[in-house]
This record gives structure tokens, C-alpha cells and sequence, in this order.
């Protein structure tokens, strides 16, 4: 029984890992592709971001929320003509059993999708896609995830194409209307 | 213009190296380097920035250095050596990438939780600069000092300068001034 147990576990965990290494062979395959700009964002900072001193109670929250982000990844690529081939090559990647579509956004030539992954009841990854006439954004952000902070994190985090969690905030308002 | 000059010529002259790597890379190729101090990095605020000045309050001092690619066979895996010596003096990876073709990274290095320096490293077909920080910034906006010293109007003219400068201007310079800052002899 107990062997039984392990069995499972591991075919479990071996394909987690399996889903995992799909987001990660998409960076890897154009990680070394000097048309494409990207960013890697170890939890060290984040977790040090999280230590600065805040006398206000909305600022704890978003600290908290920031020190249990693990890593983000950023991969994009300007003034390319098959932003809609990579849009498209990214999304058959992204593992759709494990990955629950969050919210898909068309604002005027940009189409963007939100996923997240939950483990433990918790969302354990955030994954966002977006393609525009001439342009390409995969963004990977994992570890342990509070959507309400998210649009805060966006801003306090100031890196280009995390702005556009703010979308994940107004979404949320729309859902209140 | 001038005064940002003077104040940084002066500044220069008591300034130190932060780390050792910066100081071997610096005489290794014997490129430009540039000392700031926090008032020297607050004159580059001339349009009196709010986020700028908030963003250099925990510098106490940084040393600039840039090598020209073009003057020098930097080998290819310089880069990664550099890294991994900053690694060495206790420096840890923040955030890496690449953005418009320049390889960029943040170290940071900690002594008893608090920040004591911050490393920013880039990289591109025609130069690799370092800025070597002795203190902190908001790491977040580490990037816009980066750009700021790059594309500052003054900073600009004043690398071009010496870069470009007759070398016995410089050196004359230097003699009346007596400072540190300097533009080797790439010959």
C-alpha cells in the first residue's frame, strides 16, 4: 500500500514537473534569441523588497503579498511581425489542465490571457500572455499569489509588462458591479 | 554643466573603490571611471525629481566604469567571469535579463540583513559598464539610475569628452585639479 502511495506521488509529482518544464522550454528556447528582450527576477528580491519599513496597514499587506513571490519571469519581443505565431506557439504550450484561464483581455490590437495554477488552494503561478500587432509578452509569476494585491505589486514592482496586472484589479471591479 | 563637473572631479577625489572586482576590471582594461557621491548624484537631478532623489537617499557613494569594446578585446566570457567574481565578494543575483540587445544584472550584497552594496552590470556589442554602489537603491528602480547616468545630457557629454579629449588636455586637467578621475591611455 505504502509503495502504492509513493507510486502515485511520484507519477504526480513527475508531471507537475512536466507542466512546469513546458512555460520553462518556451524561455529557454528563445533565451539566447537577442531579438527577444527578458527579465528574471529572483525571491531574494522580492523577499527584500518585502523588508522595507511601512507605517501604513495597506503597505503591510502589500509587503506580505510580495514576500511570498518566489521569481517572475518576463520574455517579450518589439517591432515583430510574428507577434500572432509566438501568441499562438505560447498558448499551445501552456498546460491547460493544470492552468485555469483567469480572464482574457482584447483592447484594441492587443489580445491578452491570464492563467493561474493552484496548489493546495492557493494560486501557485501566474502566466500572462499578450500579442499585439508587433509585439509579444510571456510573464510567468510564481510562488504563493494574492490576486488582490496583484495590481498593487504591478506598481510597486515597476517593471515593464507587469502593469498589466492591473487589469486583474479592474477586473475584480467589474465583477462587484 | 561645469559646476556638475567640478563637483564631480572633487567628488572623485576622496572616493574609493567599493569592491575589488570593480577595481581589477577597471585596471584590467584601464577604461573610464567615475565617482558619485550622493550630492554629486543629486546635481544630475536638475529638474529636481522627486522619485530620483528618493531613489539615491541611501547611496552613500558609486563608482561608474565603463569599457569601450571597441578599444579593447573584452573576451567573450568576461561577462560571466565578472558575475561570478562578484559572487565571490558575497554578492548575491537579484534580477538578470536582457533588454534592446544589453545583458543587465543586479547583485546585491547583505551584512547582517541590511543592503551594504548594490552591483549593476551591463553589457552590449560596444561596451560593458558597471555601476559599483556602496549602499542601496530601490531595487525596483534600479534600472531608471541606470538610465538616468546613461542618458543624462551632462554624464553624456562629459564620458564623450573623455573619451574623445585630447589626452594632454586631460592630463593638464587632472594636474590643476588634482583628482582622480581619469580616462587612461588606451593605447
Amino acid at each position: 500500500m505504502k509503495k502504492l502511495v509513493l507510486g502515485v506521488m511520484m507519477v504526480m509529482a513527475m508531471a507537475a514537473q512536466a507542466q512546469n518544464d513546458a512555460i520553462a522550454k518556451f524561455f529557454s528556447k528563445y533565451q539566447n534569441d537577442e531579438s527577444f528582450s527578458q527579465v528574471n527576477v529572483s525571491g531574494k528580491m522580492f523577499s527584500m523588497m518585502a523588508n522595507l519599513d511601512s507605517e501604513k496597514p495597506e503597505d503591510k499587506a502589500l509587503f506580505t503579498a510580495i514576500s511570498k513571490i518566489k521569481g517572475l519571469k518576463i520574455l517579450s519581443k518589439t517591432e515583430t511581425r510574428n507577434s500572432r505565431d509566438l501568441y499562438k506557439e505560447a498558448m499551445a504550450m501552456i498546460p491547460t489542465n493544470d492552468f485555469e484561464e483567469l480572464m482574457t483581455i482584447r483592447d484594441k490590437d492587443k489580445d491578452m490571457r491570464f492563467f493561474t495554477k493552484e496548489s493546495g488552494g492557493k494560486i501557485s503561478e501566474l502566466v500572462m500572455v499578450m500579442a499585439g500587432n508587433e509585439e509579444f509578452v510571456l510573464m510567468t509569476l510564481f510562488g504563493e499569489i494574492d490576486l488582490k494585491e496583484m495590481s498593487k505589486i504591478g506598481r510597486a514592482v515597476n517593471i515593464d509588462g507587469l502593469n498589466n496586472l492591473e487589469k486583474i484589479k479592474d477586473k475584480d471591479k467589474n465583477k462587484k458591479k | 554643466m561645469t559646476r556638475i563637473f567640478i563637483f564631480l572631479l572633487l567628488a572623485s577625489f576622496v572616493a574609493e573603490a567599493q569592491t575589488k572586482t570593480t577595481e581589477n576590471l577597471d585596471k584590467k582594461y584601464e577604461g573610464m571611471s567615475l565617482f558619485f557621491y550622493k550630492n554629486t548624484l543629486r546635481m544630475l537631478n536638475q529638474q529636481d525629481n522627486k522619485e530620483f532623489d528618493e531613489m539615491i537617499k541611501d547611496i552613500e557613494k558609486m563608482r561608474f566604469v565603463m569599457i569601450d569594446k571597441k578599444k579593447h578585446a573584452v573576451p567573450q566570457g568576461e561577462y560571466a567571469s565578472l558575475k561570478k567574481s562578484y559572487r565571490a565578494e558575497q554578492y548575491e543575483e537579484m534580477m538578470t535579463g536582457r533588454i534592446d540587445g544589453r545583458n543587465f544584472e543586479i547583485l546585491v550584497r547583505e551584512q547582517s540583513g541590511r543592503v551594504k552594496g548594490t552591483i549593476i552590470l551591463a553589457s552590449d556589442s560596444s561596451s560593458l559598464i558597471v555601476l559599483d554602489i556602496l549602499g542601496r537603491i530601490a531595487l525596483e528602480k534600479a534600472s531608471s539610475l541606470f538610465n538616468t547616468i546613461d542618458q543624462s545630457t551632462d554624464v553624456s557629454k562629459m564620458i564623450k569628452n573623455f573619451v574623445s579629449g585630447d589626452k594632454e588636455k586631460k592630463k593638464k586637467r587632472k594636474e590643476e585639479d588634482g583628482v582622480k578621475v581619469e580616462v587612461k591611455d588606451d593605447n
